[in-house]
């Protein structure tokens, strides 16, 4: 396999493969960093650049976008509450509480870094463990889908803040949401109203960019938030990251990142999946975990690396078996097949080179991402003394155009408005979005597959308790939900005894 | 002096005009794209785009408007200006949608400007299943009715329509099961979790390259060139023949120059051999029809077919 990567390397002797990979990544930071502008946009933009070029060449320059965006995502998460892409919406829960604790830089260092490291153990996991990786995601059949779902709804329970009853109730909105449109199984239109432009379902990016970006500029506007008026004493301090505070965070790290790699290798699970899985992981392994949610850097470092560590991993199924993980990659994928290639196995054999090429431009994409982002880090945070009053338009006029830009219909801006409002009132009454989103992301991929695991095994309901997968994520997920329940009723419990002794 | 730049001006505009109608395009056009950015149609559309652009001499705008199994995007073109600066690339799926009574637009509410290329329906089983040829599976399929189970892309979608007239066609019965998109069927069959699916072969390339599916049956008229060893159902004793298209379509009342001027392009663009290298990894093959009544009839023939099934599916 080394010599593999040794013969690769001969395709990087020319200064135009790092050209191509070094512009994909600064303008997947840009993307990335706006709200309203993705991924998969800056990849689907580019994509017909790649024609020209040499395989490998085009393929890492949109390689370079797609972990430039995925971490530049964070930017906006950290610094204004508004994630500039759906795997930063995790990001938002302790970053930017860090950020407004008058640590920004700090916020962004481990963002960063996190970010890196993530993007690192992914390139790994991906060259030497693509094959059992990809095994792993074809024993998810509907019943693992289901399974996996279900344990992530339980993480309503961590990130829903002071009221898990308002969180069950954000979350179960969320699921409503997620079942409008066609049903996958019998064909029939759901819970649209009559509303021709809803048969597709919601648009989640739209319906994303309002329940975070637009409701928060309404947040902006109409608070006397203390904060806001005082932007130009906010100090750019701790720029960089603190090696030890951030070495020290190995075992978040490396749990996190490969939680990424794993459910990003899972077609159809994705980025903000994994970094909700990972940030409740990271909750659980800590000793503090009432710190989460207030701005702990545990939970910075468990988002930010799950969502780079998901990119090493969406691309190991379209590499060895043809199948994308997610939009980005399936645009990716696109991108292979127009050079002729045919992603799969057979690449790896018949066309090494450029197989292990992808594997390598992935690597120097990380590199880029990671220089770019800590010479850039003190101009980011400088967004900050930015008057709210000229820098707020700007963004809603960046979520307004890219709502419209992801589906070319006017439909998309309605929707961002909608649950722009809609955001805002959550907000207003004390809900909190994340588990909105999580309903959203998980409704319809618990509930059709439950239908389609039930049609596949006649009514029996058993074999969700026969598959070891499916087994381990039911025992996680009355886990997860029952842990805090007996902590609660121990808590309470002590405290009856302490009031009997003193009485 | 007045009348005489009236009379200029009037000339003018009456020229550019009669230019307009003697030159169309005149300005760019957009190609509506119902599914996302990466998928086969999408990888069609952006293969074409460089030879179309050259032949028509306009910008083709390739706009994607995915969702609801393409029923938004096509819905957009139908309801469009017929004056040919709106297009897009159907296939099956807008029959089938229509029979399922969940289209907004009707088949009718299109004018074919050109077929594009042909993709084989293929029945593919798992690897590791005991089925190695088509007359073992339906063999086992009548056996045990109900018991197989059997994939495809999405309910009410053009695989799924086929593989219905496949069975009435034979007279067996399986356990349909439906899935959201092509690609996680391919998976469902790879990891083992359903025994059969029939999608399109550009579809199943990946699942067929990896040994992981095997590749029992085709509903063409002629062998696969990349499985030369796969029969046709002809071949196998039956009468169906079915296969799916890409092709591009405008809004039923475009003039003929639209037409005219579409055949052209797409007849060059079809020969270019950039365009033929993409196919070719695709897993379709180019299949160039100019438009006229021989394009008609084979697509009001797929209509009758899909609506009629999809009409009975339903119920």
């Amino acid at each position: 396999m080394l010599a593999n990567f040794a013969d690769a390397a001969g395709l990087f002797f020319n200064y135009q493969i790092f050209l191509a990979i070094a512009f994909g990544t600064l303008l997947g930071l840009v993307f990335g960093s706006l709200p309203g502008l993705t991924a998969t946009m800056g990849i689907a933009l580019l994509l017909p650049l790649t024609f020209g070029m040499e395989p490998v060449t085009g393929i890492g320059m949109l390689l370079g976008v797609y972990c430039g965006a995925i971490s530049g995502g964070s930017i906006p998460a950290a610094l204004l509450n508004i994630p500039g892409t759906p795997s930063s919406v995790a990001t938002t829960l302790d970053a930017f509480p860090m950020a407004r604790n008058g640590e920004p830089g700090r916020a962004l260092g481990l963002c960063i870094v996190s970010s890196f490291v993530g993007g690192l153990i992914s390139v790994a996991v991906f060259a030497f463990m693509s094959p059992v990786v990809a095994d792993v995601a074809l024993k998810f059949s509907a019943i693992e889908y289901f399974a996996l779902g279900l344990f992530g709804l339980t993480i309503i329970a961590s990130v829903s803040g002071d009221s898990i009853i308002k969180g069950l109730v954000a979350g179960l909105i969320g699921v409503l949401i997620s079942l409008i449109g066609i049903d996958s199984l019998t064909g029939m239109v759901r819970l649209t109203a009559g509303i021709p432009e809803l048969i597709g379902g919601v648009d989640f990016m739209p319906a994303l960019i309002g329940l975070f970006a637009l409701s928060q500029i309404i947040r902006d506007v109409t608070s006397d938030d203390a904060m806001l008026n005082t932007e130009k004493k906010v100090r750019v301090s701790n720029a960089y990251p603190r090696v030890r505070e951030t070495l020290s965070k190995w075992k978040v790290w490396l749990s996190s990142s490969l939680i990424g790699a794993i459910v990003g290798a899972i077609p159809g699970a994705g980025g903000s999946i994994a970094s909700f899985l990972a940030y409740d992981q990271a909750k659980r392994m800590s000793k503090t975990p009432e710190k989460f949610g207030k701005g702990t850097p545990e939970g910075v470092v468990a988002c930010e690396s799950a969502n780079n560590g998901m990119t090493g991993g969406a691309l190991i199924p379209m590499m060895t078996l043809g199948i994308p993980g997610d939009a980005s990659a399936a645009i990716l994928m696109g991108g292979l097949l127009i050079q002729g290639l045919q992603p799969g196995p057979m690449l790896f054999q018949e066309q090494s080179n450029i197989a292990y090429g992808i594997i390598i431009a992935f690597l120097i994409a990380n590199i880029f991402m990671f220089s770019f982002q800590s010479i850039g880090i003190k101009l980011f945070v400088r967004v900050l003394q930015i008057p709210r009053s000229y820098l707020m338009p700007f963004i809603m006029v960046m979520c307004i155009l890219g709502s419209y830009g992801i589906s070319g219909t006017l439909s998309s801006a309605w929707i961002l408005l909608f649950f722009g409002v809609f955001g805002y009132f959550l907000n207003r009454f004390g809900f909190s979005a994340a588990p909105v989103v999580l309903g959203m992301i998980l409704g319809y991929m618990v509930e059709s597959n439950f239908r389609r695991g039930m049609t596949m095994f006649e009514g029996d309901w058993t074999i969700f308790f026969t598959r070891p997968i499916s087994l381990t994520f039911l025992i996680l997920s009355a886990l997860s939900i029952g842990l805090p329940l007996y902590q609660r009723y121990r808590k309470a419990q002590k405290a009856r005894q302490l009031k009997a002794s003193e009485a | 002096m007045k009348k005489a730049i009236t009379a200029s001006v009037l000339l003018a505009s009456a020229l550019t005009s009669g230019m307009a109608l003697a030159e169309y395009p005149t300005k760019p056009i957009t190609m509506v794209i119902p599914y996302n950015a990466g998928g086969g149609t999408d990888v069609l559309a952006r293969a074409l785009q460089p030879a179309l652009e050259k032949s028509l001499g306009q910008t083709i705008i390739v706009n994607n408007i995915p969702g609801g199994g393409g029923i938004l995007g096509f819905t957009k073109v139908a309801t469009a200006k017929a004056d040919g600066y709106t297009v897009t690339i159907p296939n099956n799926v807008i029959f089938a949608t229509e029979g399922m009574g969940n289209a907004t637009y009707k088949s009718t509410g299109f004018d074919y400007l050109g077929n594009v290329l042909t993709e084989d329906y293929v029945v593919a089983v798992r690897a590791d299943g005991p089925w190695q040829t088509w007359d073992e599976l339906v063999e086992d399929m009548k056996a045990n009715p109900g018991k197989i189970k059997f994939g495809f892309s999405g309910y009410g979608g053009s695989t799924h329509v086929a593989s219905a007239i496949l069975a009435r066609n034979i007279g067996y019965e399986v356990k349909q099961i439906p899935h959201d998109g092509s690609s996680k069927a391919v998976v469902a069959a790879m990891g083992g979790h359903i025994d059969a699916l029939m999608l399109n072969l550009g579809d199943l390339a990946s699942g067929l390259e990896s040994g992981k599916l095997r590749p029992l049956l085709s509903l063409g008229e002629k062998r696969m060139e990349e499985y030369p060893d796969v029969p046709t159902l002809k071949e196998e004793g039956g009468e169906l023949l079915l296969t799916n298209w890409r092709g591009v379509a405008a809004p039923a009342g475009v003039s003929d120059e639209v037409k005219e001027a579409w055949g052209e392009a797409l007849k060059a663009a079809t020969s270019d051999p950039a365009f033929v290298k993409a196919i070719a990894a695709q897993g379709a093959t180019i299949d160039y029809v100019a438009p006229g009544e021989e394009l008609d009839q084979r697509m009001q023939g797929l209509a009758k077919e899909f609506i009629e099934t999809a009409q009975e599916l339903k119920q």
